[in-house]
């Protein structure tokens, strides 16, 4: 109590001499003056002299400039003006040395920004919840077949599956749509998103503006809504607040706009733009749509249902649709899994990957700057003991340096945030596009905690080096050349550790890098240079008739062939590669003898010319043809594969199999194309006829893109097919005008994003080692600079003088590769599922590594080579 | 004889002790304890005056500028309420140091 008082006193009459500095300086002199003249008044008195009194009260009072300092230490904050004087003094001896402060500053800016940076994606990815209410308990329902572990389950399962389960508080399903809004002047597609009544309350999000699509609103009679997501409502409605209630047509059908999803909300990925109920009637649930797989189901769990528990339950519910459907649901189970785990093993893999590079390449700067700071420590030794000498506490000198440091690490770990903050948006392609999370990574408070925490830690570890042997008053009687032994010791140490870590890097740099060329050399099965590609939409039900939609092919096939310069042209279902690579139907062939588990086959309509826009080669028989049309006889174009599968050795031309709900003739093989992906075996693909379809039905599948095959520059073609397709139907959206390159690019887009950002820091991590290495010479010739100039004199020769330097650049390496290697194999063991077949020990992965850090440490000791050559016997002997 | 170096947080006392008998500046402090000690002290004058700021700084004492006796401003100081409990508080932790460092010098 007491002392808090006294405590507090002291803290105001601080505070109160802050205001009067100039008065509390006026006084003391005063008052000293005014004792020691009377001091002197009373010596005169007893009888000296002038001087004599003077002399003595003065040495009685003792020095009144070091008292007035004591008495401001009572009066003033002396921590805090100290810090104030030691980062003066800091930023003065930094000004005299700006290369060290740059570097200091880079390096920790490196370290803290490439580590941030990936941190920022890995932990957006991998470890932020999902933004629903109590993610953990969210789970997806999928459908199993023994060919596909995650596969979309039917409306009449789904609705069976849902009324059996007791696991789930809500249980919903959706898929994805697109639909023309007409709300502007243009035409817009936008992709949206499908939900029956209980998604919005199993993912438990509070709508922004307005209400969720309730609970019952799934049914068909119900009035039509639409949900906008916060970016749909942006840039088509300008934000307005009064967009609630009021109506927009939404392909071509009144719709009301009831509710607004907050910025956060992605479902299922931020591609989706709205929300509507699916108002599934009774054929859609009918039993012969229990093969319709297109519904993905997410759910919430009860309280205290476990995972364990609904997966248990979900497949008893398998079994039983599968008994009493036996054809339909053949070999059909059902599993569970949580939400969090969507994401794919490999994009994990991939992350963790390059946090792990990111580390690497911080334990790298922290080496460099740790021998750095130990040099410069070194070389300050005599500043510091004569500061010792002539007074200063050493307490006093340690707080200034660690504030030296400080300053440094501060503004390395600021600019590494920046640095980090700009990268991040870079970074996007990392994100899978599977999950519920918004498509560019955000920084949060807790990535900014860790920068400034590893900034902290850095400035305090580097900050506490130059402590080392403090003030040690022997360097003052030492020559200018300085020696350290343990702190060389060290400073090797680090080197090593630097140029394992150099290995480490560069090793899994060049497997991922190959891994990568060998996905862009795969064979796609088609060739996508020299083709121009748009989508549009075919609003429904005016094309409905498969004669409305042929005359339309027609139209804009014959417009798109006159071009110049185009050599054919085509409309397909769905590119591959591009956004939809699903399509997987059941295959019935008489008398085959295959696995039933794989016998199924990839849907695609394509119109004539489709092969020869492509280049997909025609093996066996022939294209389909216009005279393909809906009275004659049903045909199909299988691929190899497909022919391979159900008649080996055989002529699959004029065989049948039936498929889409129709007995079909092939007429023709073609090459298989990996329309999955590149990283992807091909699945067996037949192509069909667009004329070959009942009116109204398998409208998914009717051709959409259109592809065309060009002698000049593919985006040339843009305005022109843009023209022609709006001269037969100016309501019709276009998307997707690229050409097909960028669909072959965007599949390797994650990967290729992924080893620029390696390479990024494969480089840096040679760059710092060298100089790492260039420091530790340069230093270790400046202190032997006697020493060589007395063995020059004693007859050495060039070739002895070199052997003794790069001696060392040789065990520093050998000591820091072999490590490096054995970690380097352990990391590529842990990388082999991403590395596209390259052998994880390949050999020129870690023959280049090897080969690069020699190299790099040639290089870094060539300066310190060349000055050791050049050092002057007689000078170096006089120099004392 | 030689002069005694005043041990560690003695000064403070001794300020206080001098100054309960009434206000006083610098100087006048300074020649009342070489008089009373009767010069037998190893006392740098100039120490007082942090001593003083420091104990004004905690409360124990308060200054005041003032006409001196030979019509000149000085510095007076006096002690405050918590000084007056600085200085018993102070006083007898010196008398129980003092008895029991004598009860030791004399038992053995």
């Amino acid at each position: 109590m007491k002392f808090a008082m006294e405590w507090l006193h002291q803290l105001w009459f601080r505070l109160r001499m802050l205001f009067r500095r100039a008065a509390l300086e006026r006084e003391m002199e005063e008052e000293m003056q005014a004792h020691l003249a009377a001091a002197a008044a009373a010596r005169i008195a007893a009888g000296q002299t002038d001087v004599e009194a003077r002399a003595e009260a003065q040495r009685a009072f003792g020095g009144v400039a070091r008292m007035k300092e004591r008495c401001r230490d009572e009066a003033r904050f002396p921590w805090l003006e100290q810090l104030v004087q030691d980062a003066r003094y800091a930023v003065r001896s930094m000004g005299a040395r700006p290369g060290f402060a740059v570097v200091v500053i880079a390096l920790v800016a490196l370290g803290i920004g490439a580590t941030t940076a990936t941190f920022t994606v890995a932990d957006f990815v991998l470890l932020r919840p999902l933004p629903f209410a109590e993610p953990d308990r969210l789970v997806k329902v999928w459908s199993t077949t023994p060919g596909y572990s995650r596969m979309e389950s039917s409306p009449p399962n789904f609705r069976d599956w849902k009324n059996g389960a007791h696991s789930f508080a809500s249980l919903g399903a959706y898929y994805s749509i697109s639909a023309t809004l007409l709300h502007g002047a243009e035409p817009r597609r936008i992709i949206g998103t499908a939900v029956t009544g209980d998604v919005f309350s199993a993912l438990g999000v509070a709508p922004l503006r307005g209400r969720a699509i309730g609970t019952d609103e799934d049914r068909p009679g119900s009035p039509r809504v639409i949900v906008l997501s916060y970016a749909l409502w942006q840039t088509e409605f300008g934000g307005a607040a009064g967009v609630i209630g009021r109506q927009v047509i939404l392909d071509q059908q009144p719709c009301l706009v009831v509710g607004v999803m907050p910025p956060s909300f992605c479902f299922p990925t931020s591609d989706s733009l709205f929300w509507q109920a699916t108002r599934f009637d009774a054929s859609d649930y009918s039993d012969s749509n229990r093969d319709n797989n297109l519904l993905q189901v997410i759910g919430r769990l009860q309280p205290g249902a476990t995972l364990a528990q609904a997966r248990a339950e979900l497949e008893v519910l398998a079994a039983q649709t599968r008994a009493r459907f036996p054809h339909e649901n053949k070999d059909v189970g059902a599993t569970v899994i949580t939400l969090a785990d969507e994401i794919s093993n490999r994009s994990r893999l991939l992350l963790w990957a390059l946090v792990g590079a990111a580390t690497c390449l911080l334990l790298i700067a922290c080496a460099n700057l740790g021998s750095l700071l130990i040099a410069r420590a070194l070389s300050r030794r005599r500043e510091i003991a004569l500061r010792v000498a002539l007074g200063a506490g050493r307490g006093r000198i340690a707080r200034q340096l660690l504030t030296e440091t400080m300053l440094l690490a501060v503004g390395g770990g600021a600019l590494g945030v920046a640095l980090a903050a700009a990268a991040v948006p870079l970074l996007a392609e990392l994100v899978p596009n599977t999950l519920p999370v918004a498509a560019t990574p955000s920084m949060d408070g807790r990535i900014l905690a860790t920068a400034i925490v590893l900034t902290i830690g850095a400035g305090l570890a580097f900050g506490a080096a130059p402590l080392l042997r403090l003030g040690d008053l022997a360097a003052l009687r030492e020559s200018t050349r300085v020696t350290g032994g343990t702190s060389e010791r060290l400073r090797s140490l680090l080197i090593a550790g630097e140029i394992g870590a150099a290995i480490v890097l560069l090793v899994s740099t060049g497997l991922l890098a190959q891994a990568l060329v060998t996905v862009q050399h795969v064979d796609p099965g088609f060739d996508p240079h020299g083709v121009y590609t748009v989508r549009t939409e075919l609003p429904l039900p005016d094309y409905n008739p498969v004669a409305r939609r042929q005359a339309f092919y027609d139209r804009v096939l014959a417009d798109v062939r006159a071009l110049p310069q185009v050599r054919s042209a085509a409309w397909i279902s769905y590119l591959p590669l591009s956004s939809f690579r699903g399509g997987i139907w059941p295959v019935t062939v008489p008398g085959a003898e295959v696995d039933p588990a794989q016998q199924t086959g990839c849907l695609r309509y394509a119109t004539p010319g489709y092969f020869a826009t492509l280049r997909i080669p025609v093996i066996r028989g022939r294209d389909i043809a216009p005279t393909d049309a809906q009275n004659s006889a049903f045909v199909a174009v299988v691929s190899e594969s497909f022919a391979r599968r159900y008649w080996p050795d055989q002529n699959p031309v004029g065989r049948h199999f039936n498929f889409a709900f129709a007995d079909r003739e092939v007429v023709g093989v073609v090459g298989d194309v990996r329309f999955r992906g590149l990283e992807r075996t091909a699945e067996p693909q037949v192509y069909l006829p667009p004329t070959q379809v009942a009116d109204g039905g398998l409208v998914f599948f009717a051709p959409r893109t259109l592809a065309i095959r060009t002698d000049g520059p593919p985006t040339a073609l843009a305005a022109s097919v843009r023209a022609i397709i709006h001269r037969a139907d100016a309501r019709l959206p276009l998307t997707e005008e690229k050409p097909m390159t960028d669909w072959v690019v965007q599949d390797t887009a994650t990967r290729s994003t992924q080893v620029r950002v390696l390479c990024l820091f494969a480089a840096s991590a040679i760059v710092l080692a060298a100089i790492g290495i260039h420091g530790l010479l340069s230093f270790s010739v400046a202190q032997r600079f006697q020493e060589i100039g007395i063995r020059r004199a004693l007859g050495a020769q060039a070739g002895d003088i070199l052997h003794l330097v790069l001696r060392r650049t040789l065990v520093l390496t050998a000591a820091g590769a072999v490590p490096g290697v054995v970690l380097a194999y352990c990391a590529s063991r842990a990388l082999e599922s991403l590395l596209a077949g390259v052998r994880p020990t390949d050999a020129t992965a870690f023959g280049g590594a090897i080969l690069v850090c020699a190299l790099m440490a040639a290089l870094g000791s060539l300066g310190p080579a060349r000055r050791a050559l050049r050092v002057d016997p007689a000078l170096a002997i006089r120099t004392e | 004889m030689a002069k005694i170096d005043l041990p560690q947080g003695t000064l403070d006392l001794l300020v206080l002790r001098v100054l309960s008998g009434g206000e006083m500046h610098g100087w006048g402090i300074a020649q009342k304890l070489n008089i009373v000690s009767k010069d037998a002290l190893q006392l740098q004058e100039g120490t007082l005056y942090p001593a003083l700021y420091r104990m004004e700084a905690k409360g124990w004492i308060a200054a005041e500028w003032a006409q001196s006796d030979n019509n000149r401003r000085a510095k007076y100081y006096r002690l405050t309420k918590a000084g007056r409990r600085q200085l018993e508080v102070e006083q007898e932790s010196w008398d129980r140091l003092a008895t029991v460092i004598a009860a030791v010098l004399l038992a053995t």
